[in-house]
C-alpha cells in the first residue's frame, strides 16, 4: 500500500532512515526539474538536489503537518538553488565581472542530452531555446525562472537574490530580450 | 525581431511587466490604452507573449534512470548519522517526559550534548542499522565534521538571536531578562560540548569563536535579571568590541556553504 507523504515524514522525523529514503525516491526527479530550471546545468542541479535533501532532513522537526510535503521540498530546493547561484555569482565576480554578461552557463550546457519530451517539440526550436536559456547569465536565468516558473514577485526575487528591484527587473528584461532574439522565428509562427 | 524602444511607443519592459501582472493600476491603464490602438505595439506585445509561452512548454532534461539511487548514495552517510541522533533524541524525550524533568533545559544542557556525543559514537562505529557498508576512517571524519557543522550553525543562529535581543534592549525602560538568561545558560551548556567536539576534530577557528561566545553568554546567564543601564551598556560594548555578532554570521555562512559544497564521504 502506498503510504502518504505525511506518514512517511512522520516516520522520518522519528529517525527512520528508510522512511527518508522513500521520500528521496519519490521526489528527487521532481526536485531535479525545479532546480534545473533555476541553475541551468545538470552538474549544479545534482548538487542542489543533494543539498535540498540534506537541508530537508535537518528541517524535518520543523515541518508542519498541515503543509504539503512537495511544496515544502520545493521551497527548500528554491532556496538551495538561490544560495548556489549566489555562491556562483560571487565566485564569478571574483574571477571576472564580465563573466556574468558572457553567460558562464553556456560553457556547461553540453552535458544535457536530448530526451523523448524534447524531441516532441521539434529539434530545431528546442535547440534554439536551450541555446537561448544557456546564453543567460546565472542571475538572469534565476530571476527569470523565479518569475516565470515559480511565480515569485519581482520584490520577492530581489530579496531572494539580494538585488535591488530595478536590478531584478533588468535581469528579467535582459533574459526576455535574449530569448526573443533567439526564438524570433518560432515566436512568430 | 526589432527592439521596440521607439519614442511614443511602449517599451519592451512594459510588455514584460504587463505579462507578469507587475504593473500598478495607473501603469496598466496606460499600457492597455496604448495597446488598444497602436498596431506596432500590439505586434511587439504578441511577440513577447509568444516568446514567453514557448518557454512554458520547455521540459527540463531528464536525469539518469539511476538518479534516485545515486542521490541516496550521496546523502545516505549523513542521513544515517543524523537519523541515529534523531532516534536518540526521541528516546530521550520519552525518558524526560516520564520523569517530569523540565524538557527545554535538558534538551539544551543534556540532550544536545548527548546527541553530539552519540554522533561521535556513531562516527566511530561506522554505520548504523546494519544494512549499510562500513564507512572508511576518512568518511567517518567527514561525517563527524558535518554533524558538528550542522549543530554549530544552528547554535550560532540561536546565539545571535539572544545577543540581538540583549543588544537591542531599550536601556531607558525597566527590562527583565529571565528568559534570555535561561536561554543563554542552555546555550552555554551546549556550546561547551560543541567546543570540545571542535577541538577533537581540529577545528580551531570554530572552537575559538565558541569560547568567545561562551564568555558573553555566561555574562548574560549570570547577570542580573533586571540589569541597570550601565550593565546593559557594558554587555553591549563587550559584544561590539569582539565583533561577535558579525563573526557569528560569517562563520555561520561559511558552515552553511561548507555543508552545501562538502565532499560526500566515500565508502
Amino acid at each position: 500500500m502506498h503510504e502518504s507523504d505525511l506518514l512517511v515524514v512522520a516516520r522520518a522525523r522519528g529517525g527512520d532512515t528508510e522512511a527518508f529514503r522513500v521520500l528521496v525516491e519519490r521526489h528527487s526527479r521532481y526536485l531535479f526539474a525545479v532546480a534545473h530550471r533555476l541553475v541551468g546545468n545538470v552538474e549544479d542541479t545534482q548538487d542542489v538536489v543533494q543539498e535540498t535533501w540534506l537541508k530537508a532532513h535537518r528541517q524535518l522537526a520543523g515541518f508542519e503537518a498541515r503543509a504539503d510535503v512537495r511544496t515544502w521540498l520545493t521551497r527548500i530546493a528554491v532556496n538551495c538553488a538561490i544560495d548556489h547561484i549566489r555562491g556562483r555569482r560571487y565566485r564569478e565576480l571574483a574571477h571576472d565581472p564580465l563573466d556574468l554578461q558572457q553567460g558562464p552557463l553556456s560553457e556547461r550546457a553540453a552535458v544535457e542530452g536530448p530526451t523523448a519530451d524534447r524531441l516532441l517539440l521539434g529539434a530545431e526550436m528546442q535547440q534554439r531555446l536551450a541555446s537561448a536559456l544557456t546564453s543567460l547569465t546565472a542571475l538572469e536565468r534565476a530571476a527569470f525562472m523565479l518569475r516565470h516558473v515559480e511565480g515569485l514577485s519581482i520584490d520577492e526575487i530581489g530579496t531572494a537574490l539580494d538585488l535591488r528591484t530595478s536590478a531584478t527587473k533588468h535581469c528579467i528584461f535582459r533574459a526576455v530580450r535574449k530569448m526573443r532574439v533567439a526564438l524570433a522565428s518560432f515566436a512568430g509562427a | 525581431m526589432t527592439d521596440h524602444q521607439n519614442p511614443g511607443h511602449l517599451a519592451d519592459e512594459d510588455f514584460v511587466l504587463d505579462y507578469y501582472g507587475e504593473l500598478d493600476a495607473a501603469e496598466r491603464v496606460r499600457v492597455r490604452t496604448h495597446l488598444a490602438w497602436c498596431t506596432d505595439c500590439q505586434h511587439a506585445d504578441r511577440d513577447v507573449r509568444a516568446t514567453l509561452r514557448l518557454v512554458d512548454v520547455t521540459p527540463a532534461p531528464e536525469p539518469s534512470e539511476d538518479f534516485e539511487r545515486d542521490m541516496w548514495t550521496r546523502i545516505e552517510p549523513h542521513v544515517r548519522v543524523a537519523s541515529a541522533r534523531m532516534r536518540w533524541t526521541v528516546r530521550l524525550r520519552g525518558w524526560v517526559a516520564g520523569r517530569a524533568v523540565t524538557w527545554p533545559r535538558l534538551a539544551w544542557g543534556g540532550g544536545v550534548s548527548a546527541a553530539v556525543v552519540l554522533s561521535f559514537f556513531v562516527g566511530r562505529s561506522g554505520s548504523m542499522g546494519g544494512s549499510s557498508p562500513a564507512l572508511s576512517p576518512s568518511a567517518v571524519h567527514v561525517a563527524r565534521e558535518r554533524v558538528l557543522d550542522a549543530e554549530v550553525e544552528d547554535h550560532f543562529e540561536r546565539s545571535q538571536r539572544v545577543l540581538a535581543e540583549v543588544t537591542n534592549l531599550d536601556a531607558s525602560t525597566p527590562v527583565v531578562l529571565t528568559s534570555d538568561r535561561d536561554r543563554a545558560a542552555d546555550l552555554v551548556a551546549a556550546g561547551r560540548v560543541y567546543r570540545r567536539t571542535a577541538d577533537a576534530l581540529g577545528e580551531t577557528a570554530t572552537s575559538e569563536l565558541l569560547e568567545d561566545l561562551e564568555r558573553v553568554l555566561l555574562d548574560v546567564a549570570n547577570g542580573s535579571p533586571q540589569p541597570t543601564v550601565a550593565e546593559i551598556e557594558a554587555l553591549r560594548n563587550r559584544i561590539d568590541q569582539q565583533d561577535l555578532v558579525f563573526r557569528l554570521r560569517v562563520v555561520g555562512a561559511e558552515l552553511r556553504h561548507k555543508q552545501g559544497t562538502g565532499a560526500t564521504p566515500a565508502y
